[in-house]
């Protein structure tokens, strides 16, 4: 009777499963990955409310308004925040209202992660626009939430010259940016939990400017609380950036990384189902 | 030309034995480590002091002595590298970024963040019945999760069933919280793979 009981588990389709040797099965999910980029396979992504509403905020902005970009993008989320990093920049610079993108870094990294973006990306400035007229990059600053507290009460104190050395009273796109009342709109892109509470605290509390956030996959959680009464939208990760790039109407590297991600999701999507039934049979069989 | 191949090459190389640990811990694998520990300390220092001089010398150098004791007040930090009977002064650099931090968090927290979210909950006018909806299961979570961390009372009747409600919601936040994460992992992992696979031209 063992000997049967034993022969039926072994033979089950559940415990072969489970039995699955975990590195083939790695590499065969990243093989997975690959082939819809190189044999070049596009899923068609439907941009999201949020995301909608994030390119009609910066779209309807008046002529000229300052937007502060504040950039989280580092090694450990690079993948995730990059795109977004990529699509915004290119959004902001292209809409006819001739925003001014002014950027600057949380961490002293930033800067250098902020360049391998734009080389990653092929992300250039538009020929109508010029560095130090339309977009500057500041730099990082320090202190985290006391820093970027002390930064909307007077710019100038923590950013007297952009990231290159030149003096902020040499760079049209500073003129009358001094303070927090200067600012039309801060966009975010992080990972970090806490630096969407502190901007939320600093900047909407203090001086009611409005956010927008293309968060990481793993901090979307800390936005949508605020959302829409302080967030006013946001792009999710690399999904919300392809999102972006569809409403903008462009592809580029974004695009097949999202269509890519899709298939990652599903290929995770059977294998964490299979692995959940599989482990709840075998439990039941095993049982029996 | 060698130079070019090579700056192509080392990174994909550094870029394949950093995902090699997922399925064996070599040297590998450490060697990258510690190159990314030690090129990451070393930017990071060199960043701080180009910050110090950008922020603090240069401004005190052009008149700006109101930083003077600013300086003082963050070398007060270092004592506790000092010999024990002076060790008691690095409080006082403590003292003041946990100070004024508190101070600017918590005056800012609750017109920014606990009183509108509360607003934004009891809205009752205007709202889409899949607002109200939100709203209405928002509070049942809010309140079956709150009644879960009443400690001072047994679970058992209605706060039992609240409770055990509230832990199933718990449960739910976490498995989506886990998930996200593995979302950004997701993207991070799709980056370099395509990283990699884009630079040897495929």
């Amino acid at each position: 009777m063992t000997e049967t009981t034993e022969s039926k588990k072994s033979g089950s389709i559940w415990v072969k499963i489970q039995n699955i040797p975990l590195v083939p099965l790695q590499l065969l999910f990243v093989v997975l990955i690959i082939i819809p980029v190189v044999a070049g396979i596009s899923i068609p992504s439907t941009p999201s409310t949020s995301v909608k509403e994030y390119y009609d905020f910066l779209a309807d902005l008046p002529e000229g308004s300052v937007v502060i970009f504040n950039s989280q993008m580092y090694g450990w989320n690079y993948g995730d925040c990059a795109p977004g990093c990529a699509a915004t920049m290119n959004l902001v610079l292209s809409l006819p209202n001739n925003l001014r993108f002014i950027v600057m870094f949380v961490s002293s990294d930033g800067g250098m992660f902020w360049d391998t973006m734009k080389k990653d990306f092929n992300v250039e400035l538009p020929s109508d626009k010029k560095y130090g007229e339309d977009y500057v990059e500041l730099g990082w600053y320090v202190g985290g939430e006391v820093g970027f507290s002390t930064l909307l009460d007077d710019f100038l104190t923590i950013f007297p010259e952009d990231r290159y050395g030149t003096p902020a009273e040499e760079l049209p796109v500073m003129d009358n940016v001094l303070t927090g009342d200067d600012i039309s709109v801060i966009i975010a892109s992080t990972s970090l939990s806490a630096l969407v509470d502190y901007e939320v605290r600093q900047a909407y509390s203090r001086y009611d400017i409005p956010l927008l956030f293309a968060p990481a996959g793993m901090t979307v959680m800390s936005v949508i609380p605020y959302y829409p009464y302080a967030v006013k939208g946001y792009i999710t990760g690399l999904t919300g950036a392809a999102q972006l790039e569809s409403l903008m109407g462009i592809t580029s590297l974004t695009s097949k990384m999202g269509t890519a991600f899709s298939f990652m999701t599903l290929e995770a999507f059977v294998l964490a189902i299979l692995g959940i039934v599989g482990g709840y049979m075998q439990t039941r069989e095993e049982g029996e | 030309m060698v130079v070019e191949l090579l700056s192509i090459w080392i990174p994909i190389i550094l870029v394949v034995i950093g995902l090699s640990f997922v399925f064996v811990d070599w040297p590998g694998w450490r060697f990258c480590e510690t190159i990314i520990i030690g090129g990451g300390t070393g930017h990071t220092v060199i960043m701080c002091f180009r910050n110090i001089d950008r922020t603090i010398i240069t401004p005190i150098g052009k008149g700006s002595y109101i930083l003077i004791p600013a300086i003082l007040f963050g070398a007060l930090m270092y004592f506790r590298f000092a010999p024990k009977n002076i060790r008691w002064l690095q409080r006082y650099g403590y003292a003041w970024i946990v100070g004024g931090g508190l101070g600017i968090v918590i005056s800012t927290m609750i017109q920014g963040q606990i009183l509108p979210a509360i607003a934004e909950s009891a809205k009752i006018i205007g709202l889409t019945s899949m607002d109200t909806l939100n709203n209405i299961i928002s509070f049942v979570i809010f309140v079956t999760v709150l009644s879960y961390f009443i400690f001072t009372k047994e679970h058992t009747g209605i706060l039992g069933a609240s409770a055990n409600i509230g832990r199933k919601f718990l449960m739910i936040a976490f498995g989506l919280g886990f998930s996200a994460l593995m979302m950004t992992y997701f993207g991070v992992l799709l980056e370099r793979v395509l990283w990699v696979i884009t630079s040897i031209g495929l």
